[in-house]
């Protein structure tokens, strides 16, 4: 069966494919961060929140819980502009794919909205559900893991166009998915991984600020902090060898040397992300960065990814671009505007902890 | 035809998207107008030194935070999602020509949530200045989100100078884009006030319950005072076929704005006579009762601000079935199905009318009819024979306002009477008691 390609949108690209690119790593990267710690958060919450009271793993669950429903709405804002951006560049293949599996892809609408009440009602409201909270957490992380899932079908559905049309022709209901491809469980253990070992890394740097007012406590957060990292950061590092050997040969390929660009920057991100485990329980702060910086770069290894696999049915470098110069400029000054009103509000936020003075008179 | 088309049997994807649009709707306008009844609330509480008053707008910000963060958020991805699905060609000219007007919206999105996060966490920790500036900026943001995505959403009624010029500030600043934000900006007021019915009617003691509901019943009216004018303004700028759509052209859509109106008065007269009157009264089941009228209302006004598009997606720039009036002769010269990438039917088929048929039916009707679901055309058709047909596809446009031109080629035409033409053969004829010439008569005299 041929291979199918929608043809590229006429009314084009609004900037130079570079800046756009350039936008998607950028976006994506806090998305992905938020997305870790918010699961990986639960994870822990999860596994210590059982734990009899004054056992530190019960503060660190009670810490990490008033956190999560705001992580979780970060996490879905935040994704929302990489998602833009994908589908300026890539449309062509991401609107397949996603028609493709139609119904799995719809299903992580309701699955976010009852994976946000479980954690609501568990962490905020608890007295509402009683005994049912730990239970609805577990439903939360169940349906988080479910839409990583489903993420990772589309994402590796959608750089396969040699599959679409036998898919199409098989089922036109949206009821394909991408399991038989060996990228997909590659993906999806890389993606899962990075969850608990980044939050691992949240809770060790909680440790470090708490290290005046609760000693015990401190040193407790941080030796556990730096374990999940280790850990799950020495797992995380294996699956991405395991992803480099599922990709198509001539793809990995090019991370192995054949272009020294790609390859850099994988070594790039390796080197961080070792870098960022050697230092973590001494420097957690160092390491936190080196991590934020080590993500950065997979993220822009796995646009190279999407960028290879997709050539030369779909690229986004041949979309003729209709740039609008004044509306790019005005996206530059919002940008800035919101991330000093952020900035602001989350100095605000900080500055006002424990304080129980306040708004309410009397 | 660019894209594969996903089958939504029985109900067909627009339904899904109205669906997820329709909850979208009610959610966020009440996130924004949310927003301002918060701070004007816990403004009066600060100003008047009433405890009771903060403490409620302290409570009422859990419920807001609960309601709009995520289920506006997820909701409004939703609708974007649904719509990608059901239509991504009209997505994809959207996402091409407007995403810098959507990532400024973004921006704005993103400072939305993180200023209501904030100003939830802040109630019994800042300084009241700082609180309220907090929640300035929550309510500044959504706005201004609404702002950007309003000219998106009036855009593809109203498009203005764009397809002259193809200017993205022209786009985006079409003749619909001002009539259409005042509405929405009382509509959010208007909403803000039903939900505070819901929390304020379950007020225990009862002095405050009295001021808040009245207090929060004078915000449903003043917004809805606001549509009607607004709302005017708003028909003043819409195209004469789509004016002409909603006021008697087609019966359903006449229908739905017919509801819309007297639904907006029903809850204006509800408030009135209920929380306005008496407050003291009012039990969070009329709060719910009024609340699920504005619901029906926002339904029914964003049905029919959906459906006098038609036949256009994105006016005069595609047509509901993703083809555009500007491929129309390569199409027609071409053939519909030699253009299409997805649903060409097997060359040993090609000799089969019926077979052709039915891609013909996949690609160009099935964005709006089911076979035999919702907007069934197996009902649409019923009794019609094949000349009668024929006539029909082959004037569609002329004949029925609210539908695209057929477009492609004689043989194409042929195959789609003779698909239509079978399916009145697959079952029983819905009304066989009315012979099929003379029912066709009928509606050609219409």
């Amino acid at each position: 069966m041929p291979t199918v390609i929608p043809p590229v949108d006429p009314l084009g690209l609004p900037a130079a494919a570079a800046l756009l690119k350039a936008l998607s790593v950028l976006t994506f990267t806090p998305h992905l961060l938020a997305m870790n710690v918010t699961l990986g958060g639960l994870l822990m919450a999860l596994v210590y929140g059982r734990r009899p009271e004054g056992d530190p793993g019960a503060l660190l669950a009670e810490r990490l819980r008033g956190l999560l429903p705001a992580g979780m709405a970060m996490t879905i804002t935040l994704g929302v502009a990489p998602l833009l951006f994908l589908q300026a560049l890539y449309g062509q293949a991401f609107y397949t794919s996603s028609v493709l599996m139609a119904w799995t892809w719809l299903f992580i609408i309701p699955a976010l909205c009852v994976a946000y009440l479980g954690l609501y009602l568990a962490y905020l409201r608890p007295s509402w559900v009683g005994d049912r909270s730990h239970a609805l957490a577990w439903l939360s992380a169940a349906l988080m893991l479910v839409v990583a899932a489903v993420f990772a079908n589309n994402m590796t559905l959608m750089l396969q166009p040699g599959l679409w049309a036998p898919l199409y022709a098989a089922s036109a209901y949206g009821a394909a998915l991408n399991l038989g491809d060996p990228m997909l469980p590659a993906r999806y253990l890389h993606t899962i991984l990075a969850a608990p070992a980044v939050a691992g890394l949240v809770c060790a740097l909680m440790g470090r600020r708490f290290r005046t007012l609760d000693a015990a406590w401190s040193a407790w957060a941080r030796r556990t902090g730096s374990r999940w990292f280790h850990v799950a950061g020495g797992l995380l590092m294996l699956s991405g060898v395991w992803h480099l050997l599922a990709l198509p040969v001539r793809v990995g390929r090019q991370f192995m040397g054949a272009s020294p660009h790609d390859t850099g920057v994988l070594a790039a991100g390796v080197v961080l992300g070792v870098a960022a485990l050697v230092v973590a329980k001494r420097a957690t702060g160092v390491a936190a960065l080196l991590t934020v910086l080590g993500v950065g770069c997979m993220v822009l290894v796995r646009h190279r990814v999407r960028e290879y696999m997709l050539f030369p049915h779909v690229n986004a470098a041949g979309i003729p671009v209709h740039a609008d110069s004044g509306w790019a400029t005005a996206f530059a000054v919002a940008l800035g505007v919101g991330i000093v009103t952020v900035g602001w509000l989350v100095h605000v936020a900080l500055q006002c902890r424990g304080s129980r003075e306040g708004v309410m008179p009397g | 035809m660019n894209y594969p088309i996903w089958d939504v049997p029985l109900t067909g994807g627009g339904l899904l998207i109205a669906a997820v649009a329709v909850v979208h709707v009610f959610i966020s306008h009440f996130a924004i107008g949310g927003g301002l009844f918060l701070v004007l609330t816990e403004c009066m509480g600060l100003r008047t030194r009433d405890a009771s008053v903060l403490a409620y707008a302290k409570r009422h910000t859990s419920f807001l935070t609960l309601v709009a963060l995520v289920f506006g958020a997820v909701t409004g991805v939703g609708v974007w999602w649904t719509t990608a699905l059901v239509n991504p060609s009209a997505v994809s000219a959207l996402v091409h020509l407007f995403a810098w007007v959507w990532a400024i919206e973004w921006v704005f999105f993103l400072v939305e949530i993180v200023a209501a996060l904030v100003y939830r966490y802040g109630w019994d920790r800042m300084d009241p200045r700082t609180h309220q500036a907090v929640g300035w900026v929550y309510f500044a943001s959504a706005w201004l989100s609404l702002l950007m995505i309003n000219g998106i959403l009036t855009f593809m009624l109203t498009s203005g100078k764009w397809p002259e010029t193809q200017s993205l500030t022209d786009a985006w600043l079409n003749p619909g884009m001002l009539p259409s934000l005042v509405v929405r900006s009382a509509v959010c007021v208007a909403l803000a006030g039903v939900y505070a019915l819901i929390t304020s009617s379950q007020l225990a003691d009862a002095g405050l319950k009295q001021r808040m509901v009245r207090y929060s019943a004078k915000w449903v009216i003043a917004g809805a005072a606001v549509i009607p004018i607004a709302g005017l303004w708003f028909a003043g700028t819409l195209p004469d076929q789509a004016r002409f759509l909603a006021s008697g052209g087609t019966p359903i859509i006449t229908a739905f704005t017919a509801a819309s109106v007297l639904l907006s008065g029903l809850l204006i007269a509800g408030t009135l006579f209920g929380p306005m009157l008496f407050p003291r009264q009012t039990h969070v089941t009329f709060a719910c009762v009024l609340a699920a009228i504005a619901l029906g209302a926002t339904g029914a006004t964003e049905w029919v601000r959906e459906a006098v598009r038609k036949p256009y997606v994105i006016y005069e720039y595609m047509y509901s079935n993703s083809l555009r009036p500007a491929d129309l002769a390569d199409v027609s010269s071409v053939g519909l199905l030699a253009s299409s990438r997805w649903h060409v039917p097997a060359k040993s088929d090609w000799h089969q009318p019926v077979t052709i048929g039915r891609s013909v039916f996949r690609v160009e009707c099935s964005s709006c009819h089911t076979v035999s679901g919702l907007n069934s055309i197996k009902f649409a058709t019923r009794g019609w024979d094949k000349q009668f047909l024929d006539q029909q596809i082959q004037y569609l446009n002329t004949l029925k306002g609210s539908m695209p031109p057929f477009i492609g080629t004689d043989e194409e035409r042929a195959g789609l009477v003779a698909y239509l033409i079978s399916l009145q053969a697959d079952g029983p004829a819905p009304s066989a008691a009315l012979p099929a010439r003379s029912r066709g008569e009928r509606l050609c005299r219409r």
